[in-house]
């Protein structure tokens, strides 16, 4: 009796793979219009890590400063489905990397390389911060340099009467 | 003289900063004068599938479109009178991106196209040609290289622009307007 039940549930289960296939699968194993959305490729806890990594560092190119790991578009799910097959594939974080650069230009990457010309866009926000310091210093010195004496203190009637008294006295003696 | 050249230092930082936001990032591909990534496809048609591969030897119009892109529908007629006129000579090529079979096949059906239509099914052929959004159009020459990209609905000068540059195999300037390209930026599942 038990053997006949383990049979049948194998014939079952037997059917229902066949026709899971069935639906996936198009007549000469080809791919067809009719295909769903492919499963999501399998990884390992390392693998994942990387496939996180490599999502961080890049643009989800259709939105506004958003990367494919945080956007929720069409677009970062096809590229995250990329970067997931290319991980499982065995695949480097910099050839990964270079794959999208080929296809978006280095405008793909949220953090541009440290190297020729995008070596400005790393030191620019520091050399302009050191030059308004130093702008700042400079002009403050200036200042400082340049505070008019005080004035001397404007005589009143009584000094200038003093003063005249003396004179006279000095010429009668 | 110091202060000149301060105010100078500081314009070039400006202009360089705006410049850099202004400019348009989709239109330029660093695909162009790159050999076209291969891709098999399935079609709508037939039980079939097209690759690039079959083509090799003839220039290929490639274009990426979805039945619920309004600036598709404003090229359907033009591709399709294109493909009467130049093709099998000039192979034209549709992929679907993002987009349900049922949709797509109302959409052949209503534009009455008969070239190779097919779907991205997994959005794998989309990411190999770096696309932003549809449509957009890759025009590919005899020997597989990229010779240019149009972004946006193509007009039918625009065709005869691109189709005489494919048979001439020189690579043209991208062109288009990025402004009726419809990002695949809908949220997806």
């Amino acid at each position: 009796m038990r053997c006949r039940r383990i049979a049948i549930l194998a014939l079952l289960s037997g059917v229902l793979a066949q026709s899971a296939t069935a639906q996936t699968a198009a007549p000469g194993g080809e791919a067809s219009v009719s295909d769903p959305a492919p499963a999501p490729v399998a990884l390992t806890p390392e693998q994942e890590e990387l496939a996180a990594e490599i999502e961080s560092m890049l643009k989800c190119p259709v939105c506004r400063s958003q990367s494919v790991r945080t956007s929720r578009s069409f677009m970062a799910e096809d590229m995250s489905r990329r970067i997931r097959q290319m991980v499982a594939e065995g695949k480097s974080k910099e050839e990964i990397r270079e794959y999208f650069v080929a296809r978006y230009g280095d405008y793909i990457v949220l953090a541009p390389r440290k190297e020729g010309f995008t070596w400005t866009v790393w030191l620019l926000p520091f050399a302009l911060v050191l030059g308004g310091a130093v702008t700042i210093v400079a002009v403050a010195r200036r200042w400082r340099g340049t505070v008019p004496p005080p004035p001397p203190p404007a005589r009143s009637s009584a000094d200038t009467y003093m003063q005249r008294l003396e004179q006279e006295l000095e010429e009668t003696e | 003289m110091k202060r000149f050249l301060v105010v100078l230092i500081l314009v070039g930082v400006v202009a360089m900063f705006a410049w850099a936001l202004s400019r348009e990032q989709t239109l330029a591909s660093p695909l162009v004068g790159q050999p076209a990534p291969a891709f098999s496809m399935p079609l709508y048609a037939a039980d079939s599938t097209v690759t690039l591969e079959k083509l090799r030897g003839t220039p290929v119009v490639l274009n990426f479109w979805a039945s619920w892109c309004l600036s598709c529908r404003d090229e359907a007629r033009v591709l399709e009178a294109g493909w009467q006129r130049y093709g099998p000579g000039v192979a034209f090529v549709g992929i679907a991106v993002n987009d349900d079979e049922g949709p797509a096949e109302d959409f052949i059906r209503r534009y009455g196209k008969t070239y190779h239509l097919g779907s991205d099914v997994d959005g794998s052929v989309a990411v190999d040609y770096g696309l932003y959004g549809v449509p957009e159009t890759f025009f590919i020459g005899r020997d597989g290289t990229i010779l240019s990209r149009h972004i946006g609905p193509l007009t039918t000068a625009d065709l005869q622009q691109r189709i005489a540059e494919l048979e001439t195999g020189t690579v043209g300037e991208s062109g288009g307007d990025p402004s009726r390209v419809q990002p695949l930026s809908i949220e997806g599942s």
